[in-house]
């Protein structure tokens, strides 16, 4: 088990680092790259509103066609971008779309296209309708479809802002759209701390390693490893004081102004103007 | 000379018991001065105190202005903050913003000045400290020394007149470590007020114009001359002495003639360019009859005083 731990802890270490750090395609010179991120956060978001409302299918298509296009246009490996995108598809939708196909769930009397078992009398189950066949439907299908489409065509644009965008300058463009001070802050904190913290964890986890001797039980690591939280939260809240501290030495009086470096030209109003007909276009079919 | 900081009759108590009692000590414009202490004798709580964050007891003066509590809380610390920096012991506690440039920005962006100043004042910082290229960076991604650096440009972005360092020496490799003694006496040279707790007794000497012996209250005030060759005081104070100190110990066992042990490297230079020059070009060591006993004494009063 606390091998298990261990093993879980430092993937999820070493995949958010990967993701957040390998900030190799944000420094690529590409097309998205050179789009400021505030008109870039809005134009992804305004692409994803008009997704999520959309019922098209060709919608759909066109925005992963042109998500496509864009990662092309800046310098992202399709190959590396699809893996991003496709990774959390089927475990994200398929507990939600899979079921949908079927006619024991809604909509309930669809065109049937496959029956799956027939039963001889009607079978009455807790919170479902009474049925006496199971039946893949042709709504069913295509509501699974347009379900997975729309979800995907999210993660692509996401994905997109994520792998262009710097997450310091991701943040300070939140920051510009005067989004509540508390949340911003927390965000920052989050960035900036949570490796601290997760290499904390880590650490402690192989000095808990080298003087263990023998196999331990289960539930005697589970205690070792509740020591460790105990430990973690003592240690950050011990941090949080002290980076208080900190703030206040520099003059910190509970507003946290930022620096924003770059301004919106032509290009980037371009853009967004661009993006955003795009987005209500989508929307409105 | 103008008086910065003047502490009568200070303690401080945490919940868990008191660390600092009766402390009085007066910090001189210009000075650079060194709080010198074994671990828990309560330096880091010393220099918070002469940085306005606690609020200790007794009678903290800072430039004419009375540190007590109701003045900690109020505005008046707003001028105070823009002339007394402290560099915090552990860089990943001072450097909490997503970026180099952020973190650096942070302290002149409280000034009320105009973006564009704050940004040549950070600029400015991170070329003092030689760190311009980290500027973009994510403070986890540093190295020990760049973090040490970095902690310092986001004080010296504000400008201070004095600079408070809490164990800045600590876990460097040499060569950073020479850096920043370096720096540190640079910026002193151009007239800042420098406040060192450290118990790195090697860096003493090239860091201290005075010492203040530190364990819980203050135990010895004087030259770094003073404090280390009183054996009494180091005893108790439970303070090595430097190693370049402890070589010379060791000549004197082989019949080496020095009236003033060197301190630093620099006192050890012109110790032994007047020792050649006064005896006919060159240094005479030699084993005699009490060498071995007195090697004996010696190292046994390194290892326990």
């Amino acid at each position: 088990m606390s091998r298990f731990v261990e093993k879980t802890v430092g993937e999820v270490l070493e995949y958010i680092r990967s993701a957040v750090f390998s900030e190799n395609y944000s420094k690529e010179k590409g097309l998205l790259q050179k789009i400021d991120a505030r008109a870039k956060l809005i134009v992804i978001l305004g692409l994803i509103f008009s997704a999520v409302i959309s019922r098209r299918l060709e919608v759909f298509i066109t925005f992963i066609t042109l998500s496509l296009i864009l990662a092309k246009a800046s310098k992202i490996p399709v190959g590396y971008y699809l893996t991003r995108v496709l990774i959390f598809i089927p475990v994200f939708t398929g507990v939600i779309a899979i079921p949908s196909l079927f006619n024991i769930f809604q909509p309930y009397d669809g065109t049937e296209i496959l029956t799956v078992v027939r039963f001889n009398q009607e079978v009455v189950l807790p919170l479902l309708k009474p049925f006496s066949e199971i039946a893949i439907t042709e709504e069913g299908v295509i509501w699974a479809a347009k379900f997975v489409l729309r979800v995907t065509t999210a993660v692509s644009l996401i994905t997109l802002l994520v792998l262009t965008t710097r997450w310091s300058v991701l943040l300070s463009a939140f920051r510009s759209f005067k989004l509540p001070r508390v949340f911003v802050v927390i965000l920052n904190l989050t960035y900036r701390y949570i490796f601290l913290l997760t290499d904390i964890v880590l650490s402690m986890l192989y000095s808990k390693k080298s003087r263990a001797i023998g196999k331990e039980g289960t539930i005697k690591s589970w205690r070792l490893n509740a020591r460790i939280v105990a430990a973690l939260f003592i240690k950050s809240y011990d941090m949080s004081e002290r980076v208080y501290l900190a703030m206040i030495s520099r003059g910190f009086d509970g507003s946290f102004p930022y620096m924003q470096q770059s301004k919106m030209v032509l290009k980037d109003y371009l853009f967004l103007a661009g993006g955003l007909l795009l987005s209500l276009a989508g929307a409105m079919l | 000379m103008k008086k910065v900081f003047e502490l009568r009759n200070v303690s401080y108590r945490y919940p868990a018991g008191a660390v600092l009692s009766d402390i009085n000590l007066d910090i001189y414009e210009g000075e650079r001065v060194v709080i010198v202490g074994p671990n828990g004798a309560g330096k880091t709580t010393l220099l918070q105190i002469l940085d306005g964050l606690l609020p200790a007891r007794g009678h903290v003066k800072a430039f004419d202005m009375l540190l007590d509590e109701k003045t900690l809380k109020s505005d008046v610390m707003y001028e105070f903050r823009k002339r007394v920096g402290l560099v915090f012991q552990d860089p990943d506690v001072q450097l909490f913003s997503p970026t180099v440039l952020d973190d650096v920005a942070f302290g002149p962006m409280h000034l009320n000045i105009s973006k564009d100043e704050v940004l040549k004042r950070a600029e400015k910082a991170l070329r003092l400290m030689g760190i311009e290229d980290l500027k973009d960076k994510h403070p986890y991604n540093l190295s020990g020394g760049e973090k040490r650096k970095v902690a310092i440009a986001t004080v010296l972005s504000i400008d201070p007149d004095v600079i408070l360092l809490d164990e800045p020496t600590a876990d460097l490799d040499p060569k950073s470590r020479r850096e920043l003694i370096d720096t540190i006496n640079t910026l002193s040279r151009k007239g800042k007020t420098i406040v060192t707790a450290t118990h790195d007794v090697d860096a003493i000497p090239e860091l201290a114009d005075r010492v203040y012996v530190l364990n819980r209250t203050v135990m010895a005030c004087g030259t770094p001359r003073e404090i280390f060759t009183d054996i009494e005081l180091l005893k108790k104070a439970n303070l090595e002495i430097p190693q370049i100190m402890r070589l010379f110990r060791v000549l004197e066992c082989f019949g080496y003639n020095c009236e003033k042990l060197p301190l630093s490297i620099d006192e050890a230079i012109a110790e032994l360019t007047r020792t050649v020059e006064t005896e006919g070009g060159h240094i005479h060591l030699h084993i005699h009859e009490h060498t071995h006993s007195e090697l004996e004494k010696l190292k046994s009063r390194f290892d326990h005083h």
